[in-house]
């Protein structure tokens, strides 16, 4: 099996305006997370009610299974954290290797 | 075609993206306090508290060492910046923290879910107090007072 080819292409990005691309998605993605934790927050409210009566009347185990749901959640954004410092730390070493100029 | 952005810009983005995270965490543990206290009044157990206020720290903890990377990647009068705006922004939401720990103390009667909260809120302020002192450093670097003067080395 050979080695894959990447095709001629007229805008294909040197290594600086990569690393940039890759730090920019780093942002994007941190972004994105701080969005879906402000999600969460807001299905809390909403499920909780502003009277803390919880306006649906779910029983106690519907209370319960969503309290997992919003667990799991958590902790899948702090995994997804975990691979964005890796991916920060690794983009910054190979931005080391190259002159990342303004 | 799209013109590429500076290293300037990607560091004003990272800053943005921090904050939005420390904001949104605020925010989330805001609500779920109001959650458990929901919770508590149905008599129902706050057991799944310890494995949140973890998912939470822990975030907190990785953020932290993201920003030291952000640090090193802003130079000059970039550093300054991204210091300044950081910690204006963790100063305003400060109130609302020391509410949040208020109510807990309340809920939390377990000592190791207390420590879950400790840890949050003291990786909270560490982060302001890393700030401060990258802000302003102190004048004079810190030598220990049991070091000898070095006339009295070469004597």
């Amino acid at each position: 099996m050979s080695m894959p080819e990447i095709p001629k292409h007229k805008h294909r990005p040197n290594i600086e305006e990569t690393i940039i691309d890759l730090l920019e998605s780093i942002a994007l993605e941190e972004i994105s997370l701080s969005h879906l934790i402000n999600a969460q927050a807001e299905t809390l409210q909403a499920f909780v009610g502003e009277d803390l009566d919880f306006p649906t009347n779910p029983s106690n185990s519907d209370i319960l299974r969503f309290n997992v749901t919003i667990q799991r959640v958590m902790e899948t954004i702090m995994f997804k954290e975990l691979f964005l410092l890796r991916k920060l730390e690794s983009v910054i070493q190979i931005g080391t290797q190259t002159d990342l100029g303004e | 075609m799209n013109q590429p952005i500076s290293r300037t810009e990607i560091i004003q983005q990272f800053v943005h993206s921090n904050l939005e995270m420390d904001l949104a965490i605020i925010g989330f543990l805001y609500q779920y306090t109001i959650f458990s206290l929901a919770k508590q009044e149905r008599e129902l157990p706050l057991s799944s508290l310890t494995r949140i206020l973890v998912s939470l720290s822990t975030i907190q903890k990785y953020q932290n060492e993201k920003i030291k990377l952000y640090q090193a990647l802003a130079l000059g009068n970039l550093r300054p910046f991204v210091t300044a705006t950081l910690l204006e922004k963790l100063e305003r939401i400060e109130k609302q923290v020391k509410d949040i720990v208020r109510v807990m103390d309340d809920l939390i009667s377990d000592p190791s879910v207390r420590r879950h909260m400790d840890d949050l809120v003291q990786t909270f302020y560490s982060k302001i107090s890393f700030y401060q002192s990258m802000l302003h450093p102190p004048a004079k670097p810190w030598i220990s007072p049991k070091m000898k003067p070095l006339y009295q080395l070469y004597q």
